[in-house]
């Protein structure tokens, strides 16, 4: 069991999707939604203290305005909390690009690259994961 | 004169003109005038008569009757006086009336008259009865009539009469108008012609006068010019420098001038009374008489005649007589006494210069300058010529000339026409008249011949001094061309000590090179010659010879010449002495190598003896330990040695002599040493007459005897191995002596040699080149010559010989030719090669340059020529750094670098500067040159120009870059595209899925709906994956990596795990593995997938179990992969045709039918093949080999 997970997606169609199999699965307390990378990055700023409150594992789509994925992640990674693994990210994206897969492969904090749809038969694997 | 005729008629013109004129005026007006005339006349006769009649009447009717019977009346008046008055105007008014009547009436004049007349007889009736009433003097009746009658009876008489007189008026007042009428248009008229004349009169008359006046003026100005004339003729006459007289028709003197009067001695007034002929002294009357007649016929004539004075001398005068039509003659007197002298006294001369010119023995020919003609001729030239006179008048001088020179004679006038150098000497081809040539040395003199300008040619014939003097000159030059090329130092002076003739061994003995001394004085040229020699010279010019074998010259540099010289005089033809001969030899060479030899001989370690054939020392090196050279000198050299070396000596030498051949000897010598004596015979002219002994020391050596001789086989080796060979060969060619090394080169050994000459062992190619250059070596004794000869070694082959040959013919004691030669075979083989490679280098399109290890241009070919623009010329010895471009000047460095240590550098591709500042790319190979001993001591380049090579390298590239770039925009499109396509359909599914969790399982059709929706957009889903997929392919390079086939197996059942019905199936993987698999990881994801989905899809329901079994094995070259399942199958007939675009193989299919067939444009990409088995219902299974790209990633 999660304490929290943190759903990064701009489509909101994908984040009630994925919100449901979540919450349906129970696999986390609390879900938090952000419809931006850079709406997530303030939020994580806000919480990065509370070592309870950070999320232990982030659901991050690729395609996104602005701020993507990737450069997410950029970001990602000087957080302290990341840098203590307690934080995990799974790419969860509509196109299995192989050099998206790659790309994502070198972020040590990414642990899985899932294809949309979430299915929870998926997500119970995903628990194993640190 | 025209001009007059013109003027006489004009002016007559114009007064007939103007007289007609005024004529036809005047006529005009008198006709007008008579019309005035007419009309007045008429008027009166018309008017004023009838008037005064018509008056009359009235009158008398008034006075004469009715105041007559008013008179009566009152008895004023008496009847009869009344009836008298009454008859009295009865009667006049009767005859008036008829005269009237009589006139010429106009119509209403006439009209009038009638009425009038009517009344008048009315009136006449009653004046009847007035009359009879005063007959009957009824002074009542007559009361009556006057009364009661008369008066209405006369005055309507009176008043006709009246009207008559007005109109009489009328009419004449009419006529007067038509008159005045007329005389307006005639005056009118008139005016006009009188205008018109004076128009036309005026000017013209105008210009009459003025050209008459003009023609009176000149004739007024001719007029006095004539005076004037007249005054300055008789002033001329007068002052005239010449004696002028004038004679009247009958030859009397009418004039005569002061100069006349002067020159006969006469007065003017004498003169004046003196005939012509009172002039003319007897003798010479007759032929005056004579002339005058032919003046006067011929109207003039120059008479040359003798005149008398008054004192009686005589004086040839020149009289110049003209005739003056009408008035006699003209004569001018000029005394020709002096004239006449003159005359004849050139008439003599003429005669001397006649005879001169005709009997000159020169040859004389005068010519026009302006159309060569000849003119005149002396005898010698008819002489020789052959041309006879009438030939010579009508000759041109180009006739008498070759043809050739026909044009330069025309020059030649010319130039005498426009010169202005009266004379010209030159030599001219002449031709006789029978064609023989002569050589003329003509000197050619411009003259006034008859006021033409012409030339005056004096000739002399100096065809045989010509030939002669070339004869001269040729044996002169053949003189010159023998002491030129005398071998000997040569030189022939005049007395003045100038340069005739040198030898060209003189100009190169004396480096005096190519100049050309001859004509300068002997001191010019060589400045430092000293007082001694010169007074040689001057003895010799005064006939001494002297000579002398060795003279020992300082030169003023300091340097030291020995000469062996000899100086004669030399005679001209007439027997004095021309000049000298001087002959040098500059031996300072041999000299110094005569001193050489000499300290040599003499500080040898051998002892050295010159014997002779009476076995007599004659010269020896070394002073032996008892007596001095000086004392051996003539001793038996024999007797010199211990008693126990005698006889061994004499047998040695004696052979010597005989055979010529060298000897050798041990032999002890006293004071216990021992001598190795080697005796070497030295022949002339084949005879041996001396020998040379060399006797060494071998004292010490004997008791070493085994060490020399070892190290004397050593150094026989060496000496035999050592390169030269030295050959002897007589004045025959042939062989006499050869060292061991000779054996070498020819593979002759000297016994072998002996009988051969040295043409024998000649390659027949060069035969021809060294027998000239023995002859060479003939005529030049003592002088080492070098050259290359070719070979043929015994065994066969061609052996390159370099050889220097001295000849010693002429030597005491050698009398051969010495030739130390060398086998240059390898060097010739190695110039062969240089030259091949040069030609090649020459050749070579491409830049080859060789330069020093510092960098400095040492050779330059064509190809670098080409490329670089610089000639050979303006870069050998520059650095190298000229060709590289300042920003690659570092470049230049790190490749000298390079080649010191001996690398070279390959194909380096870098930039160079050319002449003209273009940079071009070039690809550079540089090599390092070697010496012999392995250190490099230069660099060798070769530069292609790859500027071409680069520029479509570029283009390549650019087009390669545009391609992906491309490729790389569609990737990303497609990419885009298909990422916006899937997204939502991701979402969908995502939707279907929790949509179908959250229904209740009872809603069947729902739950079917949301399934059947579910595949529609996977279905849509899975075909933009596989566009996308071909896409990729058919597009993107191969990528290469190394595969790890358990991962990728792994990924993709992951990625099959969402299919619910894995659980199902058997997945069985089997990988044979040998080294490494390299290829491309994402098609081959791309293969798997597809494959292991169709074997999922097509899975057989009906089985128990369904397995999908996927085997790989690799090795080096490929890999082999085996998916086999026990699905449905295919049918046979479908088999093929499943790898087709879009065929769906089974109706089972939900898919596009794409799959397969991007599984084979992958395969074949990726470079293998893929072949299917099936059957139907029992399963498929599809074999994949794909080439392992190991290889080619290494």
């Amino acid at each position: 069991m999660k304490k929290h997970v943190l759903l990064i997606d701009d489509n909101d169609i994908d984040n009630y999707v994925t919100n449901h199999i979540i919450s349906r699965s129970q696999i986390a307390k609390k879900i938090t939604i952000k419809n931006s990378a850079i709406a997530a990055l303030e939020y994580l700023e806000t919480i990065k203290e509370n070592g309870e409150e950070f999320p232990e594992m982030i659901f991050l789509d690729i395609k996104m305005p602005m701020m993507d994925g990737f450069d997410f992640l950029d970001e990602l990674i000087k957080f302290p909390n990341v840098i203590d693994n307690q934080c995990s990210v799974v790419m969860l994206t509509s196109s299995g690009d192989q050099n998206d897969i790659d790309r994502a492969s070198r972020y040590a904090v990414v642990k899985r690259f899932l294809i949309k749809p979430l299915k929870k038969e998926i997500l119970v694997n995903l628990l194993t994961l640190s | 004169m025209m001009n007059e005729i013109k003027t006489h008629i004009k002016l007559y013109f114009l007064v007939f003109v103007m007289s007609s004129f005024i004529i036809g005026i005047g006529f005009f007006g008198i006709w007008e005038i008579k019309k005035t005339n007419q009309t007045i006349q008429t008027l009166y006769a018309d008017r004023l008569l009838p008037m005064d009649q018509l008056a009359d009447v009235r009158f008398y009717y008034a006075v004469g009757i009715l105041s007559t019977a008013q008179q009566v009346n009152e008895q004023q008046l008496s009847f009869s006086e009344a009836r008298k008055k009454i008859q009295q105007a009865q009667d006049s008014i009767n005859t008036n009336w008829k005269t009237y009547k009589l006139t010429s009436l106009k119509q209403e004049e006439k009209q009038l008259v009638k009425q009038t007349a009517m009344l008048m007889s009315r009136s006449d009736k009653i004046v009847e009865k007035l009359k009879l009433i005063l007959k009957e003097e009824d002074p009542h009746a007559l009361d009556n009539i006057v009364n009661n009658e008369l008066f209405p009876a006369v005055n309507p008489v009176l008043l006709k009469i009246t009207d008559l007189l007005n109109l009489q008026v009328k009419v004449g007042k009419n006529t007067s108008i038509d008159n005045l009428e007329l005389y307006g248009v005639s005056s009118k008229l008139l005016s006009l012609l009188i205008i018109i004349a004076l128009v036309f009169g005026i000017p013209f008359s105008y210009y009459l006068v003025k050209k008459i006046k003009s023609i009176v003026s000149s004739f007024n100005v001719s007029t006095e010019k004539l005076a004037t004339v007249e005054l300055n003729y008789s002033y001329l006459i007068k002052h005239a420098g010449e004696a002028i007289l004038i004679l009247n028709d009958n030859t009397l003197i009418i004039d005569s001038n002061d100069r006349a009067c002067q020159l006969l001695g006469y007065s003017h007034e004498e003169l004046l009374q003196m005939k012509i002929i009172d002039l003319i002294p007897p003798s010479e009357l007759e032929k005056q008489i004579e002339d005058i007649e032919s003046v006067r016929k011929n109207k003039g004539l120059l008479i040359y005649r003798k005149l008398k004075r008054k004192d009686g001398t005589e004086l040839d005068a020149e009289i110049n007589n003209r005739l003056m039509e009408g008035k006699g003659f003209f004569a001018i007197l000029r005394d020709i006494t002096e004239r006449k002298k003159a005359e004849l006294a050139l008439k003599e001369s003429e005669k001397k210069y006649r005879y001169l010119f005709d009997n000159n023995p020169a040859y004389i020919i005068i010519w026009d300058l302006e159309n060569l003609d000849v003119l005149e001729v002396n005898n010698a030239v008819f002489e020789k010529y052959g041309y006879g006179k009438e030939e010579w008048m009508n000759m041109s001088v180009t006739q008498i000339r070759p043809e050739e020179d026909h044009q330069k004679i025309k020059d030649f006038a010319k130039l005498m026409l426009d010169s202005d150098e009266p004379i010209q000497k030159r030599t001219w081809r002449h031709i006789k008249k029978n064609g023989q040539e002569m050589l003329m040395d003509i000197s050619s003199h411009r003259i006034d011949y008859n006021n033409r300008q012409a030339i005056l040619s004096l000739g002399r014939d100096v065809t045989e001094q010509v030939k002669v003097e070339r004869e001269l000159a040729e044996r002169e030059a053949q003189l010159n061309l023998f002491i030129e090329h005398s071998p000997a130092s040569l030189a022939m002076f005049d007395n003045e000590m100038r340069y005739i003739a040198t030898s060209r061994r003189w100009m190169s003995d004396y480096n005096l090179g190519e100049q050309n001394i001859i004509g300068k004085n002997h001191y010019e040229v060589f400045s430092d010659i000293s007082q001694d020699w010169k007074a040689i010279h001057k003895r010799c010019l005064e006939g001494a010879v002297e000579k002398k074998d060795e003279d020992l010259f300082v030169r003023s540099d300091g340097s030291i010449q020995w000469l062996k010289w000899e100086i004669h005089p030399w005679h001209k033809g007439t027997g004095e002495i021309g000049g000298i001969i001087m002959f040098t030899e500059i031996i300072t060479e041999r000299k110094l190598a005569t001193e050489r030899f000499k300290v040599q001989f003499e500080n040898a370690p051998d002892i050295i003896l010159y014997v002779n054939k009476e076995l007599k020392i004659e010269t020896i090196n070394r002073n032996s330990p008892t007596m001095t050279k000086e004392e051996l000198v003539g001793m038996d050299c024999i007797l010199i040695l211990p008693e126990e070396s005698r006889q061994i000596a004499r047998e040695a030498i004696n052979k010597c002599f005989e055979t010529g051949k060298p000897q050798e000897i041990e032999s002890a010598l006293s004071h216990n040493r021992w001598v190795r004596s080697r005796f070497v015979a030295i022949a002339n002219n084949g005879e041996v007459d001396h020998v040379i002994v060399f006797s060494t020391d071998m004292t010490e050596q004997k008791k070493a005897e085994q060490k020399v001789l070892q190290s004397e086989e050593r150094h026989r080796a060496l000496t035999d191995n050592i390169s030269d060979a030295i050959l002897l060969v007589n004045e025959n060619l042939k062989v006499e002596y050869q060292s061991l090394s000779a054996e070498r080169i020819t593979g002759y050994s000297a016994k072998e040699a002996k009988f051969k000459t040295i043409l024998d062992f000649l390659h027949p190619d060069d035969l021809e080149k060294s027998k000239v250059f023995f002859n060479e070596l003939y005529v030049s004794p003592g002088v080492p010559k070098q050259n290359q000869f070719r070979i043929i070694n015994k065994k066969g082959h061609i052996v390159w010989i370099e050889g220097t040959i001295q000849n010693l013919l002429h030597k005491e004691g050698i009398h051969a030719f010495i030739i130390n030669c060398r086998d240059v075979s390898n060097r010739k083989k190695l110039e062969e090669e240089q030259a091949l490679t040069a030609s090649i280098v020459k050749s070579s399109e491409d830049a080859i340059i060789s330069k020093t290890i510092d960098g400095h241009i040492t050779s330059w070919n064509k190809g670098a020529e080409k490329i670089l623009g610089y000639s050979p010329f303006e870069v050998i010895g520059k650095h190298i750094s000229i060709l590289v471009p300042l920003n690659l000047r570092g470049e230049e460095k790190r490749i000298l670098e390079e080649v010191r240590k001996g690398h070279s550098v390959d194909h380096y591709e870098t930039q160079r500067l050319r002449k003209d500042g273009e940079i071009i790319y070039v690809s550079l190979t540089i090599s390092p040159i070697k010496d012999v001993l392995g250190n490099v001591v230069g660099a060798s380049k070769i530069m292609r120009d790859i500027t071409e090579n680069k520029k479509v390298e570029a283009e390549l590239i650019r087009f390669n870059a545009d391609l992906k770039k491309t490729n790389a925009e569609l990737d990303r499109f497609v990419y885009s595209v298909s990422h916006d396509l899937r997204a939502p359909l991701k979402s969908m599914l995502g939707l279907i899925c929790i949509t179908k969790d959250g229904i209740d399982t009872e809603n069947v059709e729902l739950y079917e709906r949301l399934t059947m929706l579910d595949d529609s957009v996977i279905k849509l889903d899975n075909f933009i994956e596989n566009i996308l997929n071909y896409s990729k392919n058919s597009r993107m390079e191969l990528d290469r990596e190394e595969i790890n086939f358990e991962k990728l197996i792994r990924e993709i059942k992951e990625s099959h795990e969402f299919m619910d019905i894995t659980k199902e199936l058997n997945f069985q993987v089997e990988i044979n593995s040998k080294g490494k698999f390299v290829s491309d990881n994402n098609r081959l994801n791309v293969v798997l997938n597809n494959l292991v989905s169709n074997a999922i899809k097509y899975r057989d329901t009906s089985k128990e179990t369904s397995f999908v079994n996927i085997s790989i094995s690799y090795n080096n070259t490929n890999a082999t992969i085996i998916i086999e399942d026990n699905g449905i199958g295919i049918a046979n007939k479908y088999k093929q045709k499943v790898f087709d675009m879009f065929y769906r193989g089974t109706s089972l299919s939900s898919g596009s039918g794409l799959g397969l067939y991007i599984v084979k444009e992958t395969i074949e990409k990726l470079g293998g093949k893929i072949n299917v088995e099936s059957e139907l219902n029992k399963g498929t299974k599809f074999i994949i080999e794909i080439a392992n790209q190991v290889n080619i990633l290494n």
